[in-house]
């Protein structure tokens, strides 16, 4: 197996929202949710994707899966272009890409039994009515949740947690090898989550699955992760091993995120300063690098252009102007 | 309105689970002013149904000897028109008349709406401009002034009555079904099936259509009762029905001289008006609540 | 013809205006009575009003109001303006005609209102102010100011309503407004007179509408927020 080959490549993605407002619905700002994100996953890691909200990546799941499509770069699944692929191909590459949703409510139709509405993809793509159902119910029995059980039931019947045992359920039943998880424990309580996150763990093993792992959770991204992109305001900060961003993060915000994370460990204390500011807000950006605003280290430098991606170790690389050895002149 | 959450008090009886219809029949049955209302209505309707068996008499016949008699006159229950006729059988025709004017309109405003609605709903960009705003014209104007302005230009009789009302009703129901397919379309679990792979007509036949279909049948509901005034009324100025037909309406404008001379007998035809109209309103006021989703 | 246009649209305008007064009043009067009392006897009092109110068909209504004020107590009169018998007789023979054309948007109104103050009322942060001991005019100062927008909306509607409406209870009182002309219009075939009424209030209307919407975005901040 060609392991250096990676599995997803993301380059260059943009996406950009309009805003309209006032009673003639002109368009009057942009929300720049995606801007120049680069990225690729190697087949079997967990890519975790961390940022406070409004940092966009809710919006860079949907664009890598195609559920948006992003006003420019481009997005390469196993060495084939998403974004080019014609509907009879795309339709087929769904089955390869999986999306799990983060709001355990909204992600089920009320009306469809949970049984119902897992073996719907598997209906979607030509199986037949009691193929399809067989299917699911092998499949929530894998996720614990007993068919014979919960099969019949309806979402409101059941708590978050089995909801999202639920989405879990659906989104593995057409065999992807990709899972993108968008928040997938957020709205959980913390016993729950972890019980969901170890499920998950278990299921990739047996599955031979990639992950690329959304959350604004740093304790869980930490735990999943192999490697980690740290997003802030649209754009990529920081991207490298979770090993090396738990211990040596080189940004400013990803410091920052790592030293408000709480934690139990007495031995991590606060030594750098924590983040100040308010949360950003993606609409008309800071020019140049957008952390500066609320960064301690800002030099007139970061507000002329945005700083490029700079690799400090292999696989290991920081957007900011403190590490281009050019710029520190 | 969300369309998300079931209460969990009514969910199960005996541990199965039920669906949302089953819910919604099971609160309906125990609403009491709703099954009085819904009783009603069932009287009106199979009286109205049943009219060529019940009526004592001909509506159509009538000697001007006989004329305004009041009610209780022998072998006249509910007295007679300016013409003789008999009251109670007119109104039992009248109903037949004034219900279908009333219900179809609604039903085919129900039908073509939710279509139209859901294509500009799902559709957006253009598809959705265009026909949200050709809505919003006739929707600027009040349902009375439409029903005869279009009345007016088609002329009087029942089939214009019905294509004039279809008209002002389809607007209205166009703008329910498109606000709930554009909020049920933003919802999660359309994402999740489209992410599936699913086409959009399996998403529309799936997941949009028994999750919009709620609301659109609430709010058409609300309708019936004035869409009844409404078909009355155009009688009532001669551009609906047209005599010697017994239509509520027609029969409210005829008898109208005669209040000098007997004051119950011409209120009759606007009691029936009246009463059907809100056991109708009730009705979808109980039909409401129970289809309501409470968190 | 256009003199005839003009006085009939100045009367249909005076008797929208005072029906709406008395809808509009009595409407949110009695939708506000409703919402703050829930579930007692008197929400359940307003409550049947307006049902009432919106089943009942107006032009029907008149009649009633004629059969009952004009014919047996002899109260009040039953048809046209008197447009030449000074201001009091004006009125009198207003107020029939006001009081059937009020009924139905009156019960609308009600019933918006007192929806839209309960949804109101019932947010969990109503709750706790209450709790905090808030004086009741003060809840429903930010009562009636939270469900301001909707009911604008719907004022605007229900006056539009009137104005259309009007036709059918300006038949049965012959009251000389824009209604009669129509149906005299539509009675004579009279396809000039017909084309001339509707295109005034069509105007008329779109601009309403546009009215309603402009007010609605300023005053609601959700919606007028850049």
């Amino acid at each position: 197996m060609t392991s250096t080959q990676p599995l997803l490549l993301a380059r260059s993605l943009r996406k950009h929202f309009p805003l309209r407002g006032g009673v003639l619905h002109r368009t009057q700002a942009w929300v720049r949710a995606v801007d120049d994100v680069t990225f690729e996953v190697k087949p079997g890691e967990t890519l975790g994707v961390v940022g406070e909200s409004g940092c966009g990546k809710s919006t860079l799941a949907r664009v890598i899966l195609r559920l948006v499509e992003p006003d420019d770069g481009t997005v390469w699944f196993d060495g084939e272009d998403v974004l080019r692929a014609l509907p009879g191909r795309m339709k087929r590459l769904r089955r390869d890409m999986q999306l799990v949703f983060q709001d355990p409510y909204a992600s089920l139709n009320p009306r469809l039994t949970i049984e119902d509405a897992v073996a719907f993809s598997l209906l979607v793509h030509g199986a037949g009515r009691t193929e399809a159902r067989e299917k699911a119910r092998v499949l929530l029995g894998r996720v614990g949740l007993d068919p014979r059980l919960y099969g019949r039931r309806y979402p409101h019947e059941l708590s978050g947690g089995q909801r999202q045992r639920v989405n879990i359920a659906r989104a593995l039943v057409l065999d992807p090898r990709l899972l993108v998880l968008d928040e997938p424990v957020s709205a959980l309580d913390k016993s729950v989550q972890a019980q969901v996150l170890n499920l998950l763990q278990e299921l990739k093993a047996e599955r031979a699955l990639t992950y690329v792992f959304i959350s604004h959770d740093l304790n869980v991204i930490e735990y999943v992760s192999d490697r980690v992109l740290v997003m802030y305001l649209g754009q990529v900060v920081e991207s490298g091993t979770a090993n090396a961003l738990s211990e040596a993060p080189k940004h400013p915000y990803t410091q920052a995120l790592f030293a408000s994370a709480p934690s139990m460990d007495p031995d991590r204390r606060m030594e750098r300063p924590p983040i100040a500011g308010d949360p950003p807000n993606p609409i008309n950006p800071p020019s140049g690098c957008r952390f500066r605003t609320r960064c301690a280290f800002a030099m007139p430098r970061c507000a002329a252009s945005p700083p490029p991606p700079v690799a400090v170790a292999p696989s290991h690389d920081v957007a900011c102007y403190l590490y281009d050895a050019a710029a520190i002149t | 309105m969300a369309v998300v959450a079931l209460p969990q008090e009514t969910s199960t009886i005996a541990g199965t689970p039920m669906s949302y219809w089953r819910t919604v029949a099971w609160r309906l049955s125990r609403d009491r002013a709703t099954l009085v209302a819904g009783t009603l209505l069932l009287l009106v309707v199979l009286s109205a149904v049943l009219a060529p068996w019940i009526a004592p008499h001909d509506p159509n016949a009538g000697s001007i000897r006989l004329r305004l008699a009041p009610v209780g006159a022998p072998s006249h229950v509910l007295g007679t028109d300016e013409q003789g006729r008999d009251m109670l059988s007119r109104l039992l025709w009248g109903g037949r008349m004034t219900l279908v004017a009333g219900l179809t309109p609604v039903v085919v405003a129900f039908l073509l709406g939710t279509v139209l609605g859901v294509m500009a709903g799902y559709a957006g960009g253009l598809t959705n401009t265009l026909v949200m705003r050709t809505m919003d014209i006739f929707y600027a104007f009040p349902a009375v002034l439409l029903a005869i302005a279009i009345s007016g230009a088609l002329g009087p009789g029942l089939p214009n009555t019905l294509i004039s009302l279809s008209i002002v009703f389809i607007p209205r129901v166009v703008r329910v079904a498109e606000s709930a397919t554009v909020q049920v379309k933003g919802l999660e679990y359309v994402a999740a099936a489209k992410a599936s792979g699913a086409s959009v007509w399996q998403i529309l036949r799936h997941h949009l259509l028994a999750n919009i279909l709620g609301p659109v049948l609430v709010f058409a509901s609300t309708q019936v009762s004035l869409s009844i005034i409404l078909a009355a009324g155009l009688s009532f100025l001669g551009l609906g029905v047209t005599p010697p037909a017994a239509e509520w309406g027609l029969m409210l404008n005829t008898l109208r001289q005669s209040i000098y001379v007997n004051a119950i007998v011409p209120a009759l035809p606007g009691l029936a008006i009246f009463v059907t109209s809100m056991a109708f309103n009730l009705a979808s006021d109980g039909l409401r609540d129970a289809m309501e989703i409470r968190s | 013809m256009i003199l005839d246009v003009r006085d009939s649209l100045a009367n249909s305008l005076v008797l929208a205006l005072s029906s709406s007064l008395v809808a509009f009043g009595a409407g949110i009067a009695l939708g506000l009575l409703a919402a703050f009392r829930q579930g007692g006897a008197l929400d359940k009092l307003a409550s049947a009003i307006a049902v009432i109110g919106v089943s009942v068909p107006h032009y029907w209504a008149g009649i009633i109001l004629i059969i009952v004020f004009s014919v047996q107590l002899n109260w009040l009169p039953a048809m046209g303006a008197a447009s030449d018998g000074g201001l009091v007789a004006y009125l009198r023979h207003m107020t029939l005609p006001t009081i059937a054309l009020a009924l139905i948007p009156l019960g609308v109104i009600a019933r918006v209102v007192r929806s839209a103050a309960l949804d109101i009322l019932n947010q969990e942060f109503v709750l706790a102010l209450r709790a905090k001991g808030l004086a009741h005019r003060r809840v429903f100062t930010h009562v009636v100011k939270n469900a301001a927008p909707q009911i604008i909306t719907v004022l605007g509607l229900q006056f539009g309503f009137q104005l259309g409406g009007s036709v059918l209870v300006e038949a049965v009182f012959s009251w000389p407004g824009t209604g009669y002309l129509l149906n005299l219009a539509i009675f004579q075939r009279d396809i000039p007179v017909l084309q001339g009424v509707i295109l005034v209030l069509a105007t008329f209307f779109v601009l309403l509408n546009l009215l309603v919407d402009v007010v609605q975005t300023m005053i609601d901040p959700r919606i007028a927020r850049h």
